[in-house]
């Protein structure tokens, strides 16, 4: 009844091909190289402008929701309700005296923070915000994202040991010990998501989901692979409550006390952009990405899921996990380093191997969630 | 497309990155008024003269855990090609995977038996 | 042998080069950096080039490996490492004279071998090149679990038996139970 009803939308049921930007570049190399050139340097400003204006957007964000959560209206003064408080903030950075401490080791003091941005930046470019959104799309983007993480962590080593101060010494030691203990379980989690679509492709990951989505077909594997990657994922950005390398009760700032004015904001804007790494990363891995709504066989109600564009999809989904992420960072206490090795190495890596063989047995019998 | 051309704009955006970063730093060191004095190019410790040196023992456990990190990551990247394709192995995948992982575990038990993971 | 010029072939030898180059330079820094950190982050600089080479043979997959496990892994352990035994201030002292005639001569033995070894070696390109695998993560996945002729299931397996012996191995060597409480910090 229903689908004679919506007879036309099925028709128009949408098939989602991924064009990459990269894509375009290299067809349009082969006919006008103008237009090759005019897409890089679309590429290029458009990932310097989304890295600014979202690491601005979600600190501005970051600060309103603490404040409601805190009942308190958080910055109000420039602009409308404060909107353009991030601008005034990132001018103010902009203009400060930066200062290298004379006991500082020079050269390695001056990476650090270039070396966390290319990080960050590396990882923005492969993540699919729609099928003709995404710059780039590598065959291993899911090994990828994972080992450019992981140059970020080095960044922050680089930046606690080249300062030569021990609040910045102890902070890049805790984090580095925090990051790669949670590696671990991300990249278990990272697994179940692989054993499920077959591929290590973002793209193909998402198309994967087609029938489904991984945490609604995955049911009980999914959602704690799901919330394993949260937890190991909020861990590995240290943010609270895992956000021991910048203890500020303990450690002052952690690992960028010597930091100030401009290369400070390179580290700050690395870690909100990370933020949204993370959580695209778990909207695109176990929420379906770009993917609507669907439920295999259902073509009127996919029909209608389809109405929605998938760009749309993706910022619900990604706003949704990164609200989640500022919604944990106020309610819960910060942890101590024992607390913190004890979550990862005894309760999450068991965990973490235990769902993932859960995972293979789905996938041998094919007991996924509707449809079957 | 050829698999290695895909690779050419991750390269330029590592370049341009780098580029603006270093553009953005050399503008802040233009605008910004820069006045030294020796005590703002201590090291910051809360107000007080800094003591002593950075030379400071660092316990051993960081090492242990990079070690364990090390090994259970070497494990973990054999796991990637086997759950690519998974799905074409079957039952006999599914043992063989549970054979690797299941002498592993063992390692993991051990580590936990010697109290390698307390940290106190 | 002919060899066609075309635009792509160009890309790989300059991308070639330049690798080369920056490792090379990189693995020099690395052998005369007085400051030991500087060295690990040059270290760093050489292991990303070698992920790049595996890139340019098209085996993207191993260069992911590459990367996962010596920039993200190896490195960070050499870190830990700098941080557990000096401090920035402490300086390479530059070796006794013997020992520079030592490492003169073991390095130009190495050397030497790698020449003889590479010169004397035929490397079967075409034959490589023909069979380039699509997606390499599956076809190193087939290789390592299939149990027929060609396939290396049993190596697979014994792999999990190193990794045992080096966890056995770390704890005996890092936990010396006589030094209980070494430093206070966390």
């Amino acid at each position: 009844m229903l689908d004679f009803l919506f007879g036309q939308l099925v028709a128009t049921h949408a098939t989602f091909d991924v064009v990459t930007l990269s894509d375009r570049t290299t067809q349009a190399l082969a006919e006008d190289p103008w237009l090759a050139a005019g897409y890089a340097l679309l590429g290029l400003a458009g990932v310097g402008g989304f890295l600014s204006l979202l690491g601005m957007a979600l600190i501005y964000v970051e600060r309103k929701v603490a404040a409601h959560f805190q009942c308190r209206l958080g910055p109000m003064r420039v602009g409308w309700h404060g909107m353009l408080q991030s601008v005034a903030d990132a001018i103010k950075l902009l203009l400060k005296e930066d200062i290298i401490p004379d006991r500082a080791d020079r050269v390695l003091f001056l990476i650090a923070p270039v070396f966390s941005i290319i990080a960050t930046t590396l990882g923005l470019i492969l993540i699919p915000m729609s099928p003709s959104l995404q710059v780039v799309d590598l065959n291993i983007g899911v090994i990828f994202i994972s080992a450019v993480s992981s140059f970020g962590v080095l960044g922050i080593l680089l930046a606690g040991w080249s300062s030569n101060n021990k609040w910045s010494l102890l902070g890049a030691m805790r984090a580095g010990a925090q990051f790669i203990s949670y590696e671990i379980s991300v990249t278990l989690s990272l697994l179940v998501v692989t054993l499920f679509a077959g591929s290590l492709q973002l793209s193909e990951i998402v198309q994967s989901q087609q029938d489904g989505w991984w945490i609604w077909r995955g049911h009980i594997v999914g959602l704690v692979a799901f919330f394993v990657f949260l937890i190991a994922s909020t861990a590995e950005l240290n943010r609270p409550p895992f956000d021991l390398p910048e203890a500020e009760s303990e450690l002052t700032g952690g690992f960028h006390t010597e930091y100030s004015g401009l290369r400070f904001s390179f580290f700050f804007l690395a870690e909100f952009i990370n933020m949204f790494i993370a959580s695209a990363l778990a909207a695109t891995l176990f929420l379906g990405g770009w993917m609507p709504f669907h439920i295999g066989g259902l073509h009127t109600f996919n029909g209608l899921m389809d109405l929605i564009p998938p760009g749309l999809w993706f910022a619900g989904k990604t706003t949704f996990i990164i609200f989640l992420i500022m919604w944990v960072r106020w309610t819960f206490p910060r942890l101590r380093v024992d607390q913190l090795m004890r979550l990862e190495w005894k309760f999450l890596l068991p965990v973490g191997f235990i769902n993932l063989f859960a995972a293979a047995t789905l996938v041998i019998t094919k007991l996924y969630f509707f449809p079957w | 497309m050829d698999k290695v051309e895909i690779y050419l704009p991750i390269l330029i955006m590592v370049a341009v990155g780098a580029l603006i970063a270093t553009v953005l730093m050399g503008l802040s060191v233009l605008i910004g008024k820069r006045t030294r004095s020796k005590v703002k190019m201590q090291p910051y410790e809360c107000g007080v003269d800094p003591v002593g040196d950075t030379k400071h023992p660092v316990p051993v456990k960081y090492y242990m855990v990079a070690i364990l990190f090390i090994i259970f990551d070497i494990e973990v990247v054999f796991l990637y090609p086997w759950a690519v394709i998974y799905d074409s192995l079957g039952m006999f995948g599914f043992l063989e995977m549970l054979v690797f992982v299941a002498i592993l575990i063992t390692g993991y038990f051990y580590i936990l038996g010697k109290g390698a993971l307390k940290w106190d | 042998m002919d060899i066609t010029l075309n635009p792509a072939d160009l890309t790989h030898t300059i991308a070639f080069y330049t690798l080369a180059l920056t490792s090379i330079v990189a693995a020099l820094i690395v052998v005369t950096a007085k400051r030991i950190f500087r060295a690990a982050v040059a270290l760093a600089v050489v292991l990303i080039c070698g992920a790049g080479f595996y890139i340019l043979l098209n085996y993207d997959f191993i260069a992911g490996v590459q990367l996962l496990v010596y920039v993200g892994g190896i490195v960070i352990l050499i870190v830990f490492a700098v941080m557990l035994t000096s401090s920035l201030e402490s300086i390479e002292e530059p070796p006794s004279l013997g020992r520079k005639a030592l490492g003169l001569f073991s390095s130009l033995a190495f050397l030497a071998t790698a020449v003889i070894a590479f010169s004397e070696t035929k490397f079967p390109l075409s034959s490589i090149s023909a069979e380039q695998p699509k997606d390499v993560a599956k076809a190193v996945g087939r290789k390592l679990l299939d149990y027929g002729a060609g396939g290396y299931v049993l190596p697979f397996e014994v792999i999990s038996l190193l990794l045992l012996a080096s966890v056995i191995g770390a704890i005996v060597v890092a936990r010396n139970p006589k030094r209980k409480n070494e430093g206070s910090a966390t």
